[in-house]
């Protein structure tokens, strides 16, 4: 089977053998009159090779993972494009990333702020955001790739701040250095397979220092931290 | 003494005018690749010299001839860097 979807203004022809993928991909199911930029399709020694990563056993799960990883790589080697480990969500025309470490509470963090505020926040991505450059301008895009509880759209937002989220039991917020971040930047990039890839990302993330602010949210798990991250994150901008 | 095949430097890493540089190998697989070694200008002078070969002396040397500091300052960052290098095997001997 095969389908025509358009993710981060690409045009991908994917050629896939279970229905779910359907399913995960039908926000991107592209009928336009754009050419196809990209196929993609999966040999069953790189089905093999991605079970062997992953401890997920649904085929269809694993089938979804392939095609990410090779997404991935035509976004990077051509496209300008690169995922990052973060939940994305948009307020106000801008696009904001909530990263951390599996576990810590980055998407838990982002239901939050849409519980505090509503229809305002609308989820980019609650897993994979893809960053793509336009003109040096970092914009967010949605992807396929969008987190277990699949929250995520076919939008794009301007990047205007990267948080890094803390476990901590007070409410706290600070804006950091590029510096700070770095380490943050560099764990939750993701990272190709190909290593020739690497330096292509490493000038990303210089690029991405170069425009964006940073924070650090130390946050509880109350509706109080999206009411922290309101006043000195989402309000900086100036707009209530 | 050379930088090993793998190791890459990006200079700039920070997008500003502090030229910190990181290097990476690329050496790891998949997954892995999380590890990276900060450099200062110096440290990116000295990771430069060692890519055309230069031994520890050279380096002292030019960095005299290029930055206003005591002999011994120069001796101990260059020695200190080199072997920061070494202990992240990016140096072949």
């Amino acid at each position: 089977m095969k389908n025509v979807y358009k993710i981060c203004d690409i045009v991908f022809e994917i050629e896939y053998n279970y229905k779910l993928i359907e399913e995960l991909f039908k926000q991107y199911l592209y009928s336009g009159t754009e050419k196809v930029d990209e196929c993609i399709s999966i040999t069953q020694e790189e089905f093999n090779y991605e079970k062997g990563l992953t401890s997920r056993i649904q085929p269809a799960l694993i089938e979804s993972s392939c095609i990410l990883r090779k997404f991935a790589e035509i976004c990077l080697s051509r496209y300008q494009t690169l995922l990052f480990h973060a939940s994305a969500i948009k307020y106000d025309g801008g696009a904001y990333l909530f990263t951390a470490q599996s576990g810590t509470g980055k998407s838990t963090h982002a239901r939050l702020l849409k519980e505090y505020l509503g229809d305002k926040i609308e989820y980019i991505n609650d897993d994979k955001p893809t960053i793509k450059f336009d003109h040096e301008v970092p914009m967010v895009y949605g992807n396929p790739w969008c987190g277990k509880h699949m929250l995520g759209g076919n939008i794009s937002a301007p990047l205007k701040a990267i948080v890094k989220v803390v476990r901590s039991e007070i409410n706290s917020c600070i804006e950091i250095s590029a510096e700070d971040m770095l380490k943050t930047l560099f764990e939750q990039v993701y990272k190709p397979k190909d290593v020739t890839l690497f330096p292509l990302i490493l000038n990303y993330l210089s690029q991405i220092n170069k425009s964006t602010k940073f924070y650090q949210l130390n946050c509880n798990k109350d509706l109080s931290s999206a009411e922290c991250t309101y006043k000195n994150i989402l309000c900086k901008r100036g707009v209530l | 003494m050379k930088i090993k095949q793998g190791y890459i430097l990006k200079e700039n890493i920070l997008g500003d005018n502090s030229n910190i540089g990181i290097v990476v190998s690329l050496n790891q697989s998949i997954g892995s690749l999380n590890g990276y070694m900060k450099l200062n200008e110096t440290g990116i002078f000295i990771w430069k010299m060692l890519e055309k070969g230069a031994l520890v002396e050279d380096i002292i040397s030019a960095i005299l001839k290029e930055f206003k500091a005591p002999y011994e300052v120069v001796k101990k960052d260059v020695e200190n860097v080199v072997s920061k290098l070494k202990e992240i095997g990016a140096i072949d001997e």
